[in-house]
């Protein structure tokens, strides 16, 4: 099956916009097709607190077309009706809106059906198969399909066959069959490769979806908005004017009882792999021709293929690694993350990590990239901060200009949406001293509106086969390879120590010194 | 707003001393205030934002007092500049009231916007344009919102209205809604586009309008838009503009020219012609009802085998059901969401569209010469 394609004129005729004349000036362009949506592990957290949530949202809002319908697929023994009540009571937990409206909940349900099976039965599929046609058939779905996999990845490859040699992977009639997958995508390059090829061996990649849920948040998207429907920071976004940039991605929470899996992960995988590395690549890409899915995508591509490689002998000049241990956050008091349930005694997984990359390309060229990410830090805060070099030439007396401080450009991601600029003005009085102030913008004193859930936007999307908020194959795979460079040199070092910092502080020591070696700091958001 | 909710407000009066710098120099006061009181409440320091510039003008102390309290909610999602124009019969000078507020609550940001209030008498109504001028927040919109029925027609209306570039109307307010419409059409006509206007009650007809077009997304349901036959549209009593404006927006996307129209005791019938000379019927039938609004939208079609029939019912004030039967295809029944918005909610989605709305005024241009022809 194919890799990654330029858009084709198949793909361009996918996103016309709608002849429908009553269309114009409308919210969207158009409602997705008539669709089934299966789940597979529909029984699980994600499908109880986000999947249906976000469906029933988008049900509310009028965005879902008629007769959608959404089939369970899991293990465990279940009849349509139990199915439902447990859906619900996750709908009634989670939704955006609360209390939840019976009438229309009622009719959204009956659309909702589940078939009990197992993954790697291909027997099973037989019963999904007829449940489709059904479907069809009652409820006018035309065919089109949607797969989410909310299951580990390790059930990709098998679902995929199962699905395939069903021939429930695509048609002859036109209708459409795409399939959304979830992270983590792979635990290393060759993994996420492995993983890749199981799912185009069913699916085009222009049908395959995966999930980076911080692109469906709209202050993600706002860094588009930001950078390329302004004039006046494309001119300095670039190595004449910016020192470095310092993405921040920090959680105060802690593992919070998943233990088990983030020990086989860390924070390397878990958060910069996807959700930092898309980050970077948003703020640092070339403007995109369009906003077509391929347009971004390609530039984003772009921007990871740069990454200068890391050579793994040399992983701790790029990269620094640490745990939390006990400590206070908030005023409360907290274990160290070796105390946490389902954590291996002497775990060497860090809940920390620092890494500087460089973008090697015109553009940015020398310009180091900080980022870090950990749990249990100081507070929960992502931000991407972009510090510009100093003026060239000082023209006021030190004494005048001691406080001075390089402007500094920060987007604010969460909690609070926004930016803020840092600039020098001279303090009132007889004599010339300067000091640094800060021009404040935040989104929530503009719109204090609600905004969608990241799941709402994405389903959304997928539905509607627009894949810019999804990251392509090629992405993932980018990505990867850098991320695998690290993982590589950290599997030779020879020491069995991980450093150590106290929870509720802005991370370890060592990741200080990485950076006063080379004169920065680290910015206390 | 959760319950944590704060409100900071700073309020001076200047009955004495109105001049337009004092009404800017109070507001900055009011802002210092607000600030001190930010900080003495251990709140995030107000921030002054503003997307927009907001004139609402109110006559008599009946629109006065909604005004005041659609705003109220209005500002706690959009911070503007709001300047209230109210007018009183007995009112003999121009005085001001100027006063900031911010709300807070935990979870958010505080949400902040200054309001002016200015009173004046009939009499006086000529200067405000001057003031409203010189008020306004530069390089931002400027939106106006007549509150209640205007005299679309006179020069007080667009003297005023031209210190704008959106006017905002509720036809819904007046008392005779379909010849607001023609007049409206005409007010917009006459300012050759320069002037954005529109209506609340088009506003509050966005859920059918994405009904109705989102059972003819599909492209097998599309074809039938060629073929329809007949509309049949059913209102509350007082409700005929939702009606005609409805019925203004369906001949205007789908390139029909109105063509006739009758009215019996409790039904205005209008034909239109399709870019084919098919004739097209309009059935609009007052019902005795709940004083809901539009009640029913059915659209059908025949065009050889095929038949097609969409019809959008509201079932109460909450929702809505949409029935969609077509050859060849299962018949869908659902029940929707369909809120009857407050004002701050309609004006609140008006607030945020700055340009012209065409299909708007399509749509009421076609629905006013509905309206000559009854
Ligand atoms: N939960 C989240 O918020 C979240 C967020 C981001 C990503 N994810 C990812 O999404 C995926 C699903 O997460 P989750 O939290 O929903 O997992 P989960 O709660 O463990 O659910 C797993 C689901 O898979 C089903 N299942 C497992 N083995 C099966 C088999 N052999 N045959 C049939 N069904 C089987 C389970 O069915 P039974 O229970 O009936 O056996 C259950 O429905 C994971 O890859 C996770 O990393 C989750």
């Amino acid at each position: 099956m194919t890799t990654t394609q330029p858009a084709s004129t198949n793909l361009q005729e996918r996103f016309q916009p709608a002849g429908n004349p009553l269309r114009e000036g409308l919210r969207i362009e158009r409602t997705p097709d008539p669709c089934a949506m299966v789940i597979f592990g529909a029984s699980g957290d994600l499908t109880y607190r986000k999947l249906m949530p976000a469906l029933y949202d988008l049900a509310l809002e009028r965005l879902l077309p008629a007769g959608f319908s959404v089939i369970g697929f899991a293990h465990r023994d279940m009849d349509a009706e139990s199915f439902k009540a447990h859906l619900r009571e996750g709908v009634e937990r989670f939704s955006r809106f609360r209390p939840i409206d019976d009438a229309i909940w009622e009719s959204f349900a009956e659309g909702i059906s589940y078939v009990r099976g197992d993954f790697n039965n291909p027997e099973d599929y037989e019963r999904l198969s007829v449940e489709l046609t059904a479907v069809d058939t009652q409820r006018g779905s035309m065919g089109n399909r949607m797969y989410y996999l909310a299951t580990p990845p390790e059930f990709y490859a098998n679902i995929v066959s199962c699905l395939g040699a069903k021939h429930l992977t695509h048609r002859e009639d036109g209708a459409w069959q795409r399939v959304i997958v979830e992270k983590p995508f792979g635990h290393d390059l060759e993994s996420a490769q492995g993983l890749n090829k199981a799912v185009n061996e069913g699916f085009d990649e222009r049908d395959v979806f995966r999930i980076d849920h911080y692109l469906g948040k709209e202050t993600v998207q706002n860094i588009l908005a930001f950078r390329f429907a302004n004039g006046i920071y494309e001119p300095i976004w670039n190595r004449q004017y910016v020192d470095h940039v310092e993405i921040t991605v920090a959680e105060s929470i802690g593992i919070e009882g998943r233990g088990s899996y983030y020990d086989d992960t860390g924070a390397l995988r878990d958060m910069a792999q996807n959700h930092m590395m898309q980050l970077l690549s948003l703020v640092a890409m070339e403007p995109p021709g369009s906003l077509h899915a391929d347009a971004v995508r390609d530039e984003k591509v772009k921007v990871l293929h740069a990454l200068r490689p890391i050579n793994p002998d040399l992983v701790n000049r790029s990269a620094v690694r640490a745990q939390y241990a006990d400590g206070f956050v908030s005023g409360k008091q907290v274990p160290g993350y070796r105390e946490e349930d389902r954590v291996a005694d002497g775990s060497l997984t860090e809940t920390y990590v620092a890494l500087k990359l460089f973008v090697d390309n015109w553009r940015w060229a020398d310009v180091p990239f900080y980022l870090r990410t950990g749990k249990r830090l100081a507070k929960r805060v992502t931000e991407i901060a972009v510090h510009f070099k100093p003026v060239p030439h000082r023209l006021f007396s030190s004494q005048a200009s001691q406080n001075l401080e390089p402007n500094l450009l920060v987007l604010e991601i969460q909690p609070d949406e926004g930016m803020a600029l840092k600039f020098a003005v001279k303090v009132p009085g007889p004599t010339m001293r300067l000091r640094p102030v800060n021009m404040v913008f935040q989104y929530g004193t503009a719109f204090n509106t609600g905004s969608p859930d990241a799941y709402e936007r994405l389903l959304l999307d997928a539905m509607l086969g627009d894949g810019t908020l999804f990251t392509r194959r090629d992405e993932v795979e980018a990505a990867w390879r850098t991320v695998t460079q690290i993982l590589d040199g950290w599997s030779n070092l020879p020491d069995d120590q991980i450093p150590q910092f106290e929870a509720g502080t802005w991370g370890p020591m060592e990741a200080d010194a990485f950076l006063n070696r080379e004169g920065r700091s680290w910015r206390r958001p | 707003m959760s319950a944590s909710t704060r409100d900071l407000h700073s309020e001076l009066d200047l009955e004495s001393s109105f001049t337009v710098e004092s009404i800017e120099s109070e507001l900055k006061h009011a802002w210092a205030e607000l600030g001190a009181q930010a900080e003495e409440s251990n709140t995030l320091a107000p921030v002054r934002t503003s997307i927009l510039t907001l004139v609402v003008v109110a006559r008599g102390e009946a629109e006065i007092t909604d005004a005041r309290a659609t705003l109220d909610r209005l500002v706690r999602v959009l911070p503007s500049r709001v300047i209230l124009v109210s007018v009183l019969r007995d009112k003999e000078n121009i005085s001001a009231r100027v006063s900031a507020h911010c709300a807070f609550s935990l979870s958010e940001q505080g949400s902040c916007y200054e309001r002016i209030e200015i009173e004046t008498g009939q009499t006086n109504l000529r200067a405000i344009p001057s003031i409203l001028t010189q008020l306004e927040i530069s390089d931002l919109p400027t939106f106006i919102w007549w509150i209640g029925p205007v005299d679309l027609r006179s020069p007080e209306f667009s003297r005023i209205s031209r210190a704008a570039q959106r006017v905002i109307i509720d036809s819904a307010r007046f008392n005779h809604p379909l010849e607001s419409m023609g007049h409206y059409a005409e007010y917009m006509a006459h300012n050759h586009g320069d002037l954005a206007g529109t209506d609340l009650t088009w506003s509050r007809l966005l859920a059918w309008r994405e009904l109705l077009a989102q059972s003819f997304d599909n492209p097998a349901a599309q074809e039938m838009l060629s073929s329809l036959q007949r509309v049949d549209m059913t209102y509350d009593p007082g409700y005929e503009a939702d009606a005609l404006l409805t019925a203004g927006w369906l001949t205007s996307r789908l390139g029909w020219e109105p063509d006739a129209a009758s009215e019996t005791r409790d039904t205005i019938t209008f034909s239109a012609c399709d870019q084919n000379q098919r004739t097209v019927r309009f059935n609009l039938t007052e019902i005795s009802g709940a004083g809901i609004g539009l009640r029913s939208v059915r659209l059908v079609s025949h065009s050889g085998q095929k038949s097609s029939r969409v019809t959008v019912r509201r079932l109460d004030r909450q929702r809505a059901a949409v029935h969609i039967e077509m050859t060849g295809m299962p018949r869908q029944q659902r029940v929707v969401k369909c809120i009857d918005n407050t004002d701050d909610q309609v004006l609140g989605t008006e607030l945020l569209q700055f340009g012209r709305d065409q299909v708007y005024e399509h749509a009421l241009n076609h629905a006013a010469r509905f309206a000559t022809m009854i």
